[in-house]
């Protein structure tokens, strides 16, 4: 009895020390993908900028990382921007989720700026800004870019006797049906389709066509458009494009490029890094990245994809989220961010020494955002809509319509959700 | 206690009458939804998905606790071990149960997969719809067969051995044993386990958001994972409200199926 009394004490006592935690110790929580915290917290092997949250945790608290991949980070946020008080003090928030009844959950950043100003805040691209100002209120600042570009294997394609990228796009996808031609086991692009069907996006812009225009202009029945999905089908059917397209994730095109199963990419200049990694990667140092070929017009076919900083209206926490998004927003913490793999929003980031050094394409990669375009503008409806556009895509290459008539239905089921102005 | 149930379904039914997203309010619009649900017909995919499933899992789910229950019944040693054993699906995680299987299935490097490709087999089920239903079936029936053996192992040891013993001074078969003695005792209990995995199975989602998420283009989409789609991909709240309503309808109609051949089954003699 009295062991049980005893062991009762101990419990009781063991529970009440967890209320026993200083009540002074700050943290903050944020939400993001976990590559907004890798290139925060330089965790990444072979990285070189650093962890650049640690001098804000030494002054500040510590930062509770919520990750997850992209479409669950939006659910996540907006289930906890609707109720009275939420949960997330600051998170990273992609362009293509943005719409108005968006911004009336978010907090506006203006008069936060104007009393304790970002470094250097007109060094951060403009038109990023530009996309998360409405209503004359900024709602967002921008933290990472992720612009396109052809990642190729460079031992593959050596070793096939390729010795140069193409000049255009037409020839990189004879290029792509030819590698898998000359070994069946390697296949030309890793890509998939998905809920961001941002392939085909790029492949639509190298066909001289954007799919939908920043004024919701849907060009879906062009024929540059039908001859966009002619080439995903020719590439499909040839091997030009891995086989698990349809079903494939993030997850398995970085592994298709590290195994060697694919020996072209096109995903964003960033990933370079963890297709390189020596511990995973069977090519360390192989994989390499070049802007994508240009377009029938002479035009780098850049798509883009910008992530922001945001916080939401409901966070009890928004002078600490400030403060940590002005650290992260610096020019120095955006040229270390930038050495831990992370897209610069800074355009001077690239003529940093510590860049140039260290990132061999970074002179590609100024040029592709100079050029490049929010391939897929965001509305309410702007989820539902890229997911027809895969729909009628994978349709097309199940051999269910032609591509005519995927254009056809992509233009008649998407035109309704669009935004009427 | 009714407010506790009846608030929430009175909540999500008014919701099924309105518009509304992330940031914007409710807006009344009448039978829109419901008008917008019935002639998509992704709405009629899933549902037809979700009968054909629902019925592959219930009734073979139901004959294989028929017969692991009879099995495991007439043991005479390491019956005890052998339940434990029938019951350890129950005991993983959903989740990481589906995900296993999800490797052993994977199209390039599973073990499933290339077993079958040694005897001719394609199984490639993120091209094959077909191949991927039957993949989300094996695997529901996988997890959820516990629970109908449970009930069935019950019904089955409740018959007084009595029976048996006069039916073999008769000179009874081991089928007829079967047939003429467990069969008819265990048919309410059977019901019962039927209506329960109609209605549990009715709403199955991680089975198939996990292992093919509805694709490929939809085609093994069912309806809970339509609500969810509707709900939290497309952020249409009212839409999302309105299938669940017609799931309850559709979960009700089932039932009262069932429930009448039960009523009717022990009131028979009466």
């Amino acid at each position: 009895m009295k062991k049980s009394i005893g062991l009762l004490a101990l419990a009781a006592s063991l529970s009440l020390s967890v209320f026993a935690v200083p009540a002074s110790a700050q943290s903050i929580n944020v939400l993001g993908h976990r590559v907004h915290q890798s290139v925060s917290t330089g965790e990444s092997a072979g990285t070189t900028g650093g962890d650049v949250t640690e001098t804000w945790r030494a002054e500040n608290g510590d930062i509770n990382w919520i990750t997850a991949d992209v479409t669950p980070i939006h659910d996540r946020l907006f289930r906890e921007m609707t109720l009275d008080a939420g949960n997330i003090d600051l998170a990273f928030f992609l362009n293509r989720f943005v719409s108005p009844d968006v911004f009336e959950l978010l907090e506006p950043l203006d008069g936060y700026q104007a009393e304790s100003p970002i470094e250097a805040f007109d060094g951060l691209s403009q038109g990023m800004r530009d996309a998360m100002t409405y209503d004359g209120k900024l709602y967002g600042i921008p933290f990472r870019h992720a612009t396109n570009a052809l990642l190729y294997n460079s031992k593959i394609l050596a070793d096939q006797g390729i010795d140069s990228i193409p000049e255009t796009f037409a020839e990189l996808v004879d290029m792509a049906i030819a590698i898998h031609e000359n070994d069946p086991e390697v296949y030309g692009f890793a890509n998939h389709s998905g809920t961001s069907p941002t392939f085909i996006l790029n492949l639509a812009l190298a066909h001289g066509v954007q799919f939908l225009e920043p004024d919701y202009t849907l060009n879906a029945d062009t024929p540059e458009f039908i001859e966009t999905l002619e080439t995903l089908k020719r590439l499909y059917d040839n091997g030009g494009l891995v086989q698990d397209y349809i079903s494939g994730t993030l997850d398995t095109i970085i592994a298709d490029m590290q195994n060697g199963r694919a020996a072209l990419s096109l995903n964003p200049f960033g990933r370079v890094a963890v297709l390189n990694d020596a511990e995973l990667s069977r090519f360390p140092g192989d994989i390499k990245a070049v802007a994508v070929p240009a377009d029938p017009n002479g035009v780098t076919p850049a798509q883009t994809e910008v992530w922001y900083m945001v916080i939401p209206k409901n966070s009890t926490n928004k002078d600490l989220a400030w403060s940590l998004i002005r650290a992260l927003s610096s020019p120095d913490a955006t040229v270390r961010e930038a050495l831990n793999g992370n897209g610069p929003v800074r355009p001077a980031a690239y003529q940093d020494p510590r860049i140039v050094e260290t990132n061999p394409a970074a002179e590609e990669e100024a040029l592709s955002v100079e050029s490049a375009k929010v391939a897929f503008p965001g509305f309410d409806q702007a989820a539902r809509a890229q997911e027809i556009l895969s729909e009628e895509a994978d349709a097309m290459l199940l051999g269910r319509q032609t591509a005519a008539e995927a254009a056809a239905n992509m233009q008649a089921r998407i035109s309704p959700l669009l935004p009427t102005n | 206690m009714t407010f506790m149930l009846a608030g929430p379904a009175v909540y999500v039914l008014w919701l099924s009458f309105t518009v509304s997203n992330f940031g914007q309010n409710p807006q009344f619009v009448g039978w829109q939804n419901y008008a917008a649900i019935l002639t998509d017909r992704y709405f009629w995919t899933a549902a037809w998905n979700t009968f054909i499933v629902v019925n592959a899992v219930v009734y073979i789910e139901l004959l294989l606790a028929v017969l692991v229950a009879l099995v495991v019944a007439s043991l005479k040693t390491g019956r005890m071990l052998m339940f434990a054993v029938v019951l350890v699906p129950y005991g993983i995680s959903e989740v990481v149960g589906v995900l296993s299987w999800r490797f052993l299935a994977d199209p390039s490097i599973g073990l499933i997969t290339n077993t079958l490709a040694l005897i001719g087999i394609d199984f490639n089920w993120t091209l094959n719809p077909e191949a991927a239903l039957v993949l989300i079936t094996t695997i529901s029936i996988w997890h959820h067969l516990p629970f109908s053996f449970v009930i069935i192992y019950a019904a089955i040891i409740s018959v007084p051995n009595e029976l048996y013993e006069a039916a073999r001074v008769d000179g009874a078969t081991k089928w007829q044993e079967f047939w003429l003695i467990t069969a008819p005792i265990i048919v309410p209990a059977a019901l019962l386990a039927i209506i329960f995995r109609y209605v549990f199975a009715f709403r199955m989602f991680s089975e198939v958001w996990l292992v093919t998420q509805g694709g490929p283009i939809r085609l093994t989409e069912v309806l809970g994972t339509y609500l969810y789609r509707t709900g939290f991909r497309y952020s249409d709240f009212g839409g999302a409200a309105a299938t669940g309503w017609l799931m309850v309808l559709g979960s009700l109609l089932l039932a009262a199926i069932y429930l009448r051949a039960i009523y009717r089954s022990a009131f028979r003699d009466a």
